[in-house]
């Protein structure tokens, strides 16, 4: 196998070897828990199907459901944070620059202050407000000449400001506080598979759009006027790139609240094992995305069971020090040089 | 020219399908199974009730295996001769209730661990309606068919609501008789005695280690104020609710400052004290110069009293009548 | 067969260029020369397409260049910018990206494109550095790789803004025999250089601009003596003939 980094065979050996970690995850994430079930219970209840069984229903009603959320969740941000990165050319690029996080976090607010009897709106409320967020940033940003500057300008501008409406909706509703805080936190506990029915799907649908791009996000990497004397649509490729972004994002902030990072951080790491190529980077994103996620929840709910940490809390815990690691030993997480 | 337009529209075309096929199957899956948990038509429950959120709770049979998730429904249920499978740590830090060692912990009352729930295999789970992840854990307890009520209890009327429920669940009417009519009455006493046209003015102050607030009449402490006769300023001032601000406690001078204390109590007091006390107007409030500022009990004005709620109000009656309440 | 008629275009509604009227011949070598400002890059944009014109009209053999669908044009014209961004990636991978007017929906190269892309890389000398990351190369190196990328993309027209400014002069000189090679094939060239020298003795046709407008446009020699150059930049010239190559050379030096 030619181990040259950049060669075919590495980058297929190093998607083989995340798939099968990320399948590995996912069976440790389903047999391990707060409630101590040893593995061959585990197969005999998924087999008789009973509902009944005390078992089968933590498997799967708590454990299937929340392993799917944090994969689903895991991939959809990291893809999100790679797009943004390369699109934007910046690598401090995360889905929050573009306000998928705040757009998301005062539709959530709404509901909980005006509408309380329909908080199962919730998701869709916050997958609305990411969407139009994203849109209001790419508004502001046309009227100044879409340029990748002006698109992490436009979203710092509009973040603040939506923020700052959330803050008084609490202000004069200070009922809804609590609602907000757990949204705010974020996390993958009592997710149920209505929930991710609708956003998983949607992510797998975004994901395959993106990785389709890929290849035209390359050329766009080459600079606007390279990009359109090589033909490329570059309006186009860099709106369509910011959509799938968004609505990567926003899917995955309506069921799991903001957890922020993993779009930021994921995108370095693997830009640090295979490099810039989009055909592969976007792929190589979603599997360790999910992986990430998994492990971090996994963490959460085991380390002091019966009691669960904020999954936010254990992903800062292993992602920032890692981060720190990446920048110190190594111009590579950088797109140029 | 011509071959070029007949391949461009067959590209768009495939394209134009590829995005048809994929809607299509996205919306074949929406529709699709949902997950129906099967609704047994059988009316022949041993008891139902309609709990705090509207909802019908029907139960099949006596509850063995409850489960709270509150530390005052814990009590609640046990002041009804009932038995827990499981508590929230609340239980511990807030009531120091003492519970056999069969009963496990499942959490914090915040966070509920869903696993440990349902590993203790319960027929029945006591939920709030104030705490969002007690709503998201219906939703999932839904499913394995797994009864469950939602409560709200703020002040003694919905207490004594509750236990009246619990009581028909357990069958020891007798203790909704010891636990909830008898302290009914003992409040109905301390009532009867007062003159309530007195109109005592009080500002009832909730202290936290970061700040704090006036409380008015949804506070379970300001209802028991209320029923003995008092005004409450924040009533009339209602930003104090917000933020308590000296010029208006100067205005309305109360008769009386009570604190109650939330989370950390020292910590909550000391803010109190580089807060609001440092102020050199305090000291001459005639509440604080007649030594009427008084720091109330949590266990009786901040934790759900139940069935000591008389004694809350025979703390209060004793404070503003000590003529009548020796 | 590039030809420009009566164009007017700038930025943000401002004009800087004016009444351009040009014609590139097929399979020739243009270099555009003037003072800095004057409007080289401008007139080199609006004439690939990357920039559209307030007034006039451009035509590539006779056909209205605004009537081209992007990407047929990208396999018309091509133009290598002065500034662009160096992405993290493979010589090779940087050279294909040449190919992309040409790739299908799946984006996946063809044996054909394979083999241009080949044949790019070892026209260019480069064949010891496909794997190389891009950023590992030095600055004529990588200047050379940009040009294999402009080579696989396989136009008929190259526009090229600066191609040899801040190259060592080896590597300038290299690239101007490369360029040199480009009109052999067949292909029309038009260059903004910064180095008089070179424009006068590797071109076919000048064009000087000055203030936004094209003050004479001709063969070297006939440029040379009308003495424009001169007047422009403020400066006199001689011309040498270097008797062992057989080329002439052009000295400046200030008055």
């Amino acid at each position: 196998m030619n181990l040259n980094k950049n060669s075919k065979s590495y980058n297929v050996t190093v998607m083989a070897f995340l798939l099968v970690l990320l399948i590995i995850g996912i069976f440790v994430s389903t047999s391990i828990g707060s409630a101590k079930i040893p593995l061959s219970d585990i197969v005999s209840a998924i087999k008789q199907g009973d509902s009944t069984l005390k078992t089968y229903i933590i498997i799967m009603f708590v454990r299937i459901p929340r392993t799917l959320a944090a994969v689903f969740a895991g991939c959809a941000l990291a893809v999100s944070g790679a797009m943004l990165q390369s699109v934007l050319n910046n690598s401090l690029a995360s889905p929050n620059v573009i306000g998928v996080n705040s757009g998301a976090g005062l539709f959530a607010v709404l509901i909980a202050a005006f509408f309380p009897e329909s908080l199962h709106l919730t998701t869709v409320a916050a997958f609305t407000g990411a969407i139009l967020a994203v849109f209001l940033v790419y508004f502001i940003a046309q009227k100044t000449g879409v340029s990748r500057m002006t698109i992490v300008l436009s979203g710092v501008a509009v973040s603040s400001f939506i923020g700052a409406i959330t803050d008084t909706v609490l202000t004069l509703k200070p009922d809804t506080v609590f609602a907000r805080t757990a949204f705010l936190i974020g996390g993958f506990s009592g997710i149920t598979m209505e929930k991710i029915r609708y956003s998983g799907f949607i992510i797998v649908i975004a994901v395959i759009i993106a990785l389709i791009i890929s290849y035209d996000m390359n050329i766009l990497a080459l600079g606007d006027e390279s990009a359109r004397s090589l033909g490329l649509n570059i309006v186009r490729v860099r709106f369509t790139s910011l959509i799938l972004a968004a609505v990567l994002a926003g899917s995955a902030v309506s069921f799991a609240g903001q957890i922020g990072f993993i779009g930021l951080i994921v995108p370095h790491v693997s830009r640090f094992l295979v490099g810039h190529d989009n055909r592969v980077l976007l792929p190589v994103s979603a599997l360790l995305g999910g992986i990430f996620t998994l492990i971090c929840d996994l963490l959460a709910r085991v380390i002091f069971a019966p009691f669960e940490i904020p999954v936010g809390i254990i992903i800062s815990f292993l992602g920032g020090p890692f981060f720190i690691y990446l920048l110190i030993k190594g111009k590579r997480g950088q797109l140029y040089g | 020219m011509n071959i070029k337009f007949k391949i461009k529209n067959f590209k768009t075309a495939k394209r134009i399908f590829f995005i048809l096929l994929i809607i299509s199957l996205f919306t074949l899956v929406l529709t699709g199974c949902k997950e129906q948990p099967e609704e047994k038509e059988n009316s022949d429950y041993y008891y139902s009730f309609t709990d705090a959120l509207g909802n019908t709770v029907n139960l099949k049979n006596k509850p063995q295996r409850v489960v709270s998730l509150v530390g005052s429904y814990a009590e609640t249920w046990i002041l009804a001769g009932g038995e827990l499978s499981g508590v929230t740590s609340d239980v511990v830090s807030e009531r120091n209730l003492d519970l056999p060692s069969e009963t496990k912990i499942v959490g914090t009352i915040k966070d509920p661990n869903l696993e440990e729930i349902i590993a203790l295999s319960p027929d029945f789970v006591l939920l709030s309606t104030d705490i969002e992840s007690h709503v998201k854990i219906s939703e999932t307890l839904k499913k394995p068919n797994i009864p469950f009520a939602f409560f709200k209890v703020e002040h003694f009327e919905d207490y004594l609501d509750m236990l009246d429920v619990c009581t028909d669940i357990t069958g020891n009417k007798e203790l909704y008789e010891k636990n909830g009519l008898a302290v009914k009455k003992q409040i109905d006493d301390i009532l009867k005695k007062i003159d309530k046209n007195n109109n005592l003015q009080i500002l009832l102050i909730r202290a936290f280690s970061s700040g704090a607030k006036a409380k008015d009449d949804d506070n379970m402490a300001c209802k028991i104020l209320n029923d003995l006769g008092t005004v409450n300023i924040a009533s009339k001032h209602k930003s104090l609710l917000e933020d308590l601000s000296m010029e208006e406690i100067i205005l309305e001078d109360p008769d009386y400052i009570f604190v109650v204390t939330m989370g950390n109590s020292e910590q909550a007091l000391k803010t109190l004290k580089d807060g609001i006390e440092k102020n050199p107007a305090w000291n001459k409030l005639s509440a604080v110069k007649n030594d009427r500022y008084i720091v109330l009990p949590k266990e009786l004005f901040h934790y759900k009293p139940n069935a000591k709620w008389g004694e809350s109000y025979e703390y209060i009656a004793k404070i503003l009548y000590p003529d009548e309440f020796k | 067969m590039v030809k420009l008629k009566n164009i007017t275009a700038g930025y943000n509604k401002v004009e800087i260029i004016k009444n351009i009227n040009i014609t590139f011949e097929e399979g020739s070598i243009t270099s555009i020369i003037g003072k800095n400002g004057c409007g080289k890059t401008t007139l080199l944009k609006t004439a690939s397409n990357l920039l559209k014109p307030f007034k006039g009209e451009i035509t590539i053999r006779g056909k209205d260049i605004s009537y081209i669908p992007q990407k047929e044009l990208a396999k018309m014209v091509s133009f290598l910018p002065q500034f662009r961004n160096v992405p993290n990636i493979t010589v090779y991978n940087l050279v294909m990206h040449g190919r992309y007017p040409y790739l299908g929906f799946s984006r996946t190269p063809h044996k054909k494109d394979k083999e241009i892309v080949m044949n790019a890389i070892e026209n260019l000398g480069l064949k010891n550095y496909i794997n190389k990351n891009v950023h590992e190369l030095s600055g004529g190196q990588r200047q050379k790789v940009y040009i294999a990328m402009i080579l696989a993309q396989d136009t008929d027209i190259i526009f090229l803004d600066e191609p040899t400014t801040h190259l060592d002069i080896n590597h300038q000189l290299e690239i101007l025999e490369v360029i040199k090679n480009l009109k052999k094939m067949g292909k029309t060239v038009v260059m903004v250089l910064h180095d008089l020298n070179s424009a006068l003795s590797s071109s076919g046709r000048v064009c000087l601009m000055e203030k936004g407008e094209i003050v004479i446009y001709d063969t070297p020699q006939v440029v040379f003596e009308s003495g424009e150059i001169d007047r422009v930049f403020k400066i006199s010239s001689t011309q040498v003939f270097n008797e062992d190559e057989g080329k002439k050379q052009y000295l400046f030096y200030l008055e």
